[in-house]
């Protein structure tokens, strides 16, 4: 019985997906397991057989039909929006300070004045 | 991004419409014999690569060239795919009364007359596809690109948004599963 592992490892083998270490370990189990073999050759015809599928295709018009569907709709493509110009924090925290000073300031005038 | 299909979208924002139709023309049966391996469905891959299409061109100034154009479509179309299965789940639960999606579709019965080796051929179609509509999504669609397809690693993970160890992970679950669930069929038969 093959471990959940040595199965992992099989499935990995079809893509060629396997260190040089895990290929002489698949190649060292593969000569001792019938198990294994075969379990390897039916993942291998799987795969063959999903590449095999018979392929689907659309009508020529198709691209027409979106189109005609795009004018109906009367879609547009978005426009990016301009990048938001962002506000370094601090260009506002100066501003902030200088208009604290400023109202202090003024009203230390003000106060001062009466 | 190729440069051709650089030239064609940039055509295209410049309000050359007829542009986007060589880009449709370019992708749209790769397109489309994936979505219907996801869906088992014609009708409804034709649709989600029409919705797909108009998605892309609405929002075509925000490719942004760093993937493929067709990884970019092909993005657009999973997730076309994923949220019409999820509707489609959500109104056959409202039908239902609360029963679950078995996963399987009816068959293509329009295989009626053909002879000896093609019949065959179509039946084992027929077996393949019932297994892979019992796979779970995320299984499917990686077995899809990846054996179907034939597209690489690195590109199912830019459309999935997963790490590509993920998708090798889940490559290598699906083939398992995809064995166990044939050898069901096999046995039923």
């Amino acid at each position: 019985m093959l471990t959940e592992e040595t199965r992992q490892l099989l499935a990995a083998y079809v893509d060629g997906e396997v260190s040089p270490r895990q290929r002489a370990q698949v190649d060292s189990l593969l000569s001792k397991s019938a198990e294994a073999r075969n379990l390897l050759e039916q993942l291998q015809r799987d795969s063959g057989e999903l590449r095999a599928m018979k392929r689907k295709t659309l009508p020529q018009d198709f691209s027409l039909q979106v189109l005609k569907n795009i004018a109906d709709k009367k879609l547009q493509p978005e426009s990016t929006p301009p990048p938001t110009t962002t506000f370094p924090a601090w260009l506002g925290i100066t501003i902030a300070v200088a208009v604290l000073v400023l109202v202090t300031v003024v009203s230390f005038l003000f106060f001062a004045m009466r | 991004v190729s440069p051709d299909d650089q030239r064609l979208i940039a055509e295209c924002l410049q309000g050359r419409t007829s542009a986007f139709g060589e880009l449709i023309v370019r992708y749209q049966d790769r397109l489309y014999n994936t979505v219907y391996r996801l869906l088992d469905n014609a009708e409804d891959a034709r649709d989600v690569v029409q919705e797909s299409f108009l998605s892309a061109y609405q929002s075509l100034s925000s490719f942004k060239g760093d993937s493929l154009f067709f990884t970019w479509l092909y993005r657009i179309a999973f997730n076309t795919a994923v949220s019409l299965k999820r509707k489609q789940r959500v109104m056959l639960r409202m039908q239902m009364g609360g029963e679950e999606d078995t996963g399987v579709e009816p068959i293509d019965l329009s295989q009626g007359n053909q002879p000896g080796d093609a019949m065959e051929r179509a039946d084992e179609e027929r077996r393949i596809q019932r297994a892979l509509n019992r796979l779970s999504p995320e299984h499917r669609v990686v077995l899809v690109m990846k054996d179907i397809e034939g597209q690489k690693y690195e590109v199912i993970a830019d459309v999935l948004s997963v790490p590509i160890g993920t998708v090798r992970s889940r490559l290598h679950r699906a083939r398992l599963e995809l064995r166990e669930l044939l050898l069901q069929e096999q046995n039923k038969g």
